[in-house]
């Protein structure tokens, strides 16, 4: 469309009094209403400015297209003190900063876990005091080019998946997959939990190194887009991507010269675990989302996180700032013997999968999990719909098949989410507040405005700073 | 986008109209005959001495004839239903429709400014295959050229052939008789004797519409591609709108450019030499 | 207490369904605890944690489920028992459609994404209206901004945008537009033609057209600019493009500018561009000390060549001045600016909410005994309430109180009908205006009423038969304002301050 057309009747997009749209209809001209609310209250002049920000549009172009044409290869697993070279001592979490005093439950479990994991310190008690002394460094796994589901915690010995894209070989990190029950991730520091982390790191990351060297590179954006066809979303279900993944591998860990058993028990290990592939999904996103950073003036989304305590965002254009709240409850479903009053508030960095475009955003892919939207399948396809309202394009690799086969939304857009009043859709699990419990279930998250309309009030503060 | 409405719902709704329907509906009410109809557009057939004789009730992306009533949408209906047209209104069984607002099928046009869109869209025309105008191009260039020269004998020849629910040979005489209407070249006899024979020749929705373009009434892609040639976009503006105009049904779009360039060429540079 | 307990073999449902399941018959009243779910040892730890006995699912295998419900009494049992199953061999409930409805859209960006729309109307509060706008423009489409209270360094930037874009942004506080003959805001359904308007005011607009639409002249198209376009600070930007957008136009042969009284550098570059299109253009400075909306459209029309008449009348007969002050109550803002003037010259100061001169400003509670003119439509009188020209509330109050008013010789009322516009404002005016007429009788008054009718024949509300209904009324209607404010003075002649 360009120049006004004086000729033809124009198709009218109607935004404000009714009355003027019914007017136009009444002269037999088509009207496209736009079901519009105010913005949050006082967030308008800090919308205004953003939006007058002449590199605004373009700072957005050039965010959310290095965002959706990121592509990320599994590579190889490595420690987590050899590709981020982190300490003994020094530990990263999900979400935005935190500290001991104000962690929550599982994420205080997990690092105990962590320490005990790492011979810091021999027992619960021990570990609870060298925490509470400030004994040991806490730092966002997003700081460090890593994400973690749950409470995230990385140690120095613990192995990573490496990824990287391919064109610009930018890496994004992330921890194997426990599986499920009693897991680091849900705050459990159980002894089994622990020998299970040794085992992670003593037979199963050599192992996947070797079948990975052997392989090559395992194309996991293309993985995602074959799984979003399967009935996944990629961060509440995982089962087809983990699927596809074994299958691609397991050739290549046949013949990978392993003894039989460790074979056997690590074809076992990821076949029982739906959830394997989410620590693949997810370091995916942090690649894609990292290459989006630092655009002056954009209010892209590039990164969406909990710690449990607090719920945090940022943007490319606001360098490392976060705009945190509260972490909300999570409304969900629970397993057999849980139920809300057990729940932790909202936790982990898996909602990187939503700042890339998939999980929630995807949710009409994922038609077996609708029930966490109230059942109907209609529900999903609407919710997806309407997060095409806060993205800035369609996902050109991850397309969703009931709404023929469009992209993902993807690009997550702070002023959009500002505007509309409608938050991203997050998917989740929901871990147990107190320490050691584990998973009591999964549902979905409503991110708390004021994130938002702060990281709005924050970009609009540097554009200021910056005309 | 078109929903379904109520037959029950006997609310008069608004239309836009064609000038080219204004008389008829602002004249004297008159029974007609619903003989057609498509998802998007509705074909009612009046008695002959009505002018038009046949008006087109569209909606979406149904081409916008210049005798047509544009419609918010096109409610379910039954069969046999009544038809009367005129008194301000358009009723159709329990449906009525009236003018919000007019719309003008008949392009002005600043006429010393055209000749550079026509050599565009010659050479726009003169690349479509043969095989895309419904009928032989060079028939359609022969009979526009004599229009040009005040020969109607060819044009009626071509009346009524080729395929489509406007014939092909229709579209090209629709396209020079409209083009030398809106430069003021078409010869008054010529005009009405081409008229007449489509009243014979042809299906009586083509000879509306033929009739319609000697009075320089065309479709808005032919509209727009003339404006386009004394517009401010230049080749690209003229280049988009003849693509637009191509786009048009089977083969109408491209048989009424070929028309339409055959008969403004002729009259901008002199006649065309016939090619092999 | 009663416990059930039962493992069904080769049963498979999705977690999500266990879940559900679990969590609604646990929920159910007198149920103490419930689990539905697969029989691996995570679970089974679950389940004995939650009291139920182990050796009751001693044989089962990961591959099957157990449903164990413990409720307070058998009764709640097994209403839980039978809940359980409800759930777990319920079939989805058909839902409306395969597909969901499209979601509507939030903001202008979402509602233009598909490519559709060709044009924007916003008419949210000025605050919002920014950002909207923006969309519009981003998606490369032309803007009418109907809001007011929107900044000018918000209008500038929006309008430099548009100019990027070879766009046009109509407004900010644009009331009226026809384009592609539709009408929008406040618009009249005038005759297609080959004049187009450009416009700084709404009503001025709508009362040019109309005027013309009268004549027999049709329209092309009327592009408001938004009543600052022409300051200083805004420098003429959208006047000149839709001057130039008209120039191109070939469906425009005839070209008129209206606005009050532009900041005077403004004023030259518009007569300059004016002079430089092949489209003849009629440039209007209108207002005090100046030509009235209709002097200059008769200019318009002896310019088209047209037979210049003045504009139709419905008279009231054998009407003597009186005694007392003009009291003008408006809807349109250039309207009543018009009448100010007119009237000022032959009677002196006009009291107004929008005075012409500041010391003739009212006071706040609009009340003088003098002639004094109110525009309803000004901002501080909309506050939170419809625009007086689909409201007429307070209108129809105020005519009600001159009745009583001993120093009110004449009532001056405008009447713009179109688009927009309350559907049939005769039908409340009439009855108004006798009524007004009869207390003013009972008082022993002749009470004058004289309206000006913006209008034209197509609109919908009908211009005869809104003008027959007024002037039965006892009212004398005008399609020239100027002419409505000459008769009202001619009706209270000598009654100055």
């Amino acid at each position: 469309m360009s120049r006004l057309d004086l000729d033809e009747a124009p198709v009218v997009a109607t935004v404000g009094a009714a009355m003027f749209a019914d007017a136009i209809t009444a002269q037999a001209a088509h009207v496209i209403a736009v079901d519009w609310k105010p913005p949050a209250a006082g967030v308008e002049e800090s919308l205004a400015t953003v939006t007058a920000d002449p590199r605004f549009a373009d700072a957005n172009a050039e965010a959310v297209g290095r965002l959706s044409a990121a592509r990320a290869h599994w590579l190889d697993v490595r420690p987590a003190a050899e590709v981020l070279g982190l300490q003994r001592g020094e530990f990263l979490h999900a979400g935005p900063p935190v500290d001991w005093a104000n962690a929550c439950g599982p994420l205080r479990g997990a690092l105990i876990g962590a320490m005990i994991y790492e011979g810091l310190v021999d027992d619960v008690a021990a570990a609870e005091k060298l925490g509470a002394s400030g004994g040991i460094n806490l730092a966002p796994c997003h700081s460090r080019g890593a994400v973690g589901p749950m409470a995230g915690v990385v140690s120095a010995s613990m192995p990573m998946s490496v990824l990287a894209d391919p064109q610009t070989g930018k890496q994004g990190y992330c921890t194997l997959n426990e599986g499920l029950g009693k897991v680091l991730r849900f705050g459990a520091y159980a002894p089994e939990v622990i020998q299970r982390l040794r085992w992670l790191q003593d037979v199963l990351a050599p192992s996947l190194a070797t079948v990975l060297q052997r392989h090559g590179p395992v194309d996991v954006s293309s993985l995602i887009a074959q799984a979003l066809q399967m009935g996944d979303e990629c961060h509440n279900r995982n089962r087809a991507a983990t699927s596809l993944l074994l299958r691609d591998l397991t050739g290549d860990l046949i013949e990978s010269g392993l003894p039989t058993a460790r074979i056997a028990e690590v074809f076992n290990f990821i076949s029982g675990n739906d959830h394997f592939f989410l620590n693949l999904a997810m370091p995916a996103g942090k690649v894609a989302a990292d290459a989006a950073r630092d655009v002056p003036g954009s209010s892209l989304i590039v990164a969406m996180s909990r710690n449990g305590t607090e719920f945090g965002i940022q943007l490319s254009g606001t360098g490392d700032e976060w705009f945190n709240a509260p972490a909300p409850e999570v409304d969900g479903l629970y397993l057999s013997g849980f139920g809300p009053a057990d729940a932790n508030p909202d936790l982990g960095d898996s909602t990187i999968t939503e700042t890339m475009g998939i999980g929630g955003m995807a949710m009409a892919a994922a038609p077996a999990i609708v029930r966490f939207v109230g059942g109907e399948p209609t529900e999903a396809l609407r919710r997806t719909q309407e997060m095409y309202e806060i993205t800035m394009t369609e996902h050109p690799m991850f397309q969703i098949p009931a709404l023929n086969f469009r992209g993902t939304p993807t690009g997550l857009d702070a002023v959009m989410v500002a505007r509309t009043g409608v938050v991203p859709a997050v998917n989740t699990g929901i871990a147990g507040k107190e320490p050691g419990i584990g998973q009591v279930g999964a549902g979905l998250v409503t991110p708390p405005m004021s994130v938002f309309t702060d990281a709005v009030r924050g970009l609009a503060a540097r554009v200021q700073r910056a005309a | 986008m078109l929903g379904k409405v109520n037959a029950h719902d006997s609310a008069i709704r608004p239309a836009w109209c064609s000038t080219a329907l204004r008389r008829l509906v602002e004249g004297p009410p008159r029974r007609g005959e619903l003989v057609g109809r498509s998802t998007y557009a509705w074909y009612v057939e009046l008695p002959d001495e009505c002018d038009p004789p046949v008006l087109a009730l569209v909606t979406g992306p149904a081409v916008r004839l210049p005798i047509c009533a544009g419609v918010l949408l096109l409610p379910e209906i039954g069969e046999a239903v009544p038809v009367e047209v005129g008194a301000g209104r358009i009723v159709i069984g329990e449906h009525s429709w009236q003018p919000a607002r007019w719309w003008e099928p008949r392009p002005v046009l600043n006429v010393q400014e055209l000749p550079g869109g026509v050599c565009i869209l010659a050479a726009m025309v003169a690349d479509e295959p043969a095989g895309a105008f419904g009928i032989d191009p060079q028939f359609g260039r022969r009979a526009a050229s004599a229009l040009v020269a005040g020969d109607p004998g060819p044009a009626i020849d071509l009346l009524g052939a080729g395929p489509g629910l406007t014939p092909a040979g229709d579209d090209v005489v629709a396209g020079a008789l409209a083009a030398l209407a809106l430069v003021d070249r078409l010869d008054p006899t010529v005009a009405a004797a081409v008229s007449a024979a489509a009243k014979v020749r042809t299906s009586r929705l083509s000879a509306a519409l033929v009739v319609a373009a000697a009075r320089g009434q065309v479709i808005p892609e032919a509209a727009r591609l003339l404006r386009s040639m004394t517009g401010p976009d230049g080749i690209d503006g003229v280049t988009r709108q003849a693509r637009m105009l191509f786009a048009v049904g089977g083969t109408s779009g491209r048989a009424l450019a070929l028309g339409l360039s055959t008969a403004l060429t002729t009259v901008t540079t002199g006649p065309i030499q016939e090619e092999r | 207490m009663s416990a059930h307990v039962e493992v069904r073999a080769g049963t498979y449902h999705d977690s999500v369904t266990l879940m559900l399941a679990s969590q609604q018959v646990a929920d159910l009243p007198g149920v103490r605890s419930a689990m539905v779910a697969m029989a691996t040892p995570l679970n089974l730890e679950v389940y004995e944690r939650l009291g139920f006995d182990l050796a009751a699912v001693a044989t089962a295998s990961p591959n099957d489920l157990v449903l164990a419900v413990e409720a307070d009494d058998e009764g709640s049992l097994a209403a839980a028992v039978s809940a359980l199953e409800v759930q777990l061999t319920a079939k989805a409930a058909p839902s409306g459609g395969a597909a969901a409805d499209a979601v509507q859209p939030h903001t202008l960006a979402a509602a233009l994404r598909d490519g559709r729309g060709t044009l924007a109307l916003i008419s949210v509060a000025g605050r919002f209206a920014f950002v909207e706008a923006m969309d519009a423009l981003q998606a490369g489409v032309s803007v009418m901004l109907f809001s007011d209270n929107v900044s000018v360094e918000q209008e500038v930037l929006l309008k430099d945008e548009a100019a990027r874009r070879d766009l046009l942004v109509m407004g900010p506080d644009c009331g009226t537009a026809v384009v592609g003959g539709v009408g929008l805001g406040f618009a009249n359904s005038v005759r297609l033609g080959s004049v187009g308007i450009v416009a700084a005011s709404g009503t001025g607009a709508q009362q040019v057209s109309c005027l013309l639409d009268a004549a027999g002249v049709g329209m092309s198209a009327v592009l408001g600019v938004g009543g600052r376009d022409l300051s200083a600070a805004v420098g003429g930007r959208s006047t000149l493009a839709a001057m130039k957008m008209l120039d191109e136009h070939a469906g425009t042969d005839f070209v008129v500018v209206v606005s009050k009284p532009p900041n005077e550098a403004v004023a030259e570059q518009v007569l300059a561009a004016a002079e430089k299109m092949s489209t003849p253009t009629l440039v209007g400075f209108v207002g005090r000390g100046r030509e009235d909306l209709t002097a200059l459209s008769n200019r318009a029309l002896s310019m088209l060549g047209g037979n210049v008449e003045p504009p139709q009348e419905w008279l009231v007969p054998d009407r003597q001045p009186q005694p007392g002050f003009i009291r003008g109550l408006f809807s349109g803002g250039t309207l009543c600016d018009e009448a100010m003037a007119i009237a000022a010259e032959a009677l002196g100061p006009i009291a107004s909410n929008t005075p012409l001169e500041p010391d003739w400003a009212l006071p706040a509670d609009l009340h003088d005994a003098t002639h004094l003119m109110i525009d309803f439509g000004d901002d501080q009188l909309t506050q939170g309430r419809p625009h007086p020209m689909i409201d007429q509330t307070l209108r129809l109050e105020r005519i009600a109180e001159e009745s009583k008013d001993p120093d009110c010789a004449v009532l001056l009322l405008d009447v713009v009908i179109g688009h927009g516009s309350h559907p049939d404002p005769a039908a409340e005016l009439a009855p108004a205006i006798v009524a007004a007429r009869e207390q003013a009788a009972a008082d022993g008054r002749d009470l004058a009423v004289v309206v000006c009718l913006v209008g034209a024949a197509g609109d919908p509300q009908g211009l005869e038969r809104t003008a027959t209904a007024l002037n039965a009324a006892g009212a004398s209607v005008h399609l020239s304002n100027a002419a409505a404010a000459r008769v009202a003075i001619s009706l209270v002649e000598g009654n100055t301050r």
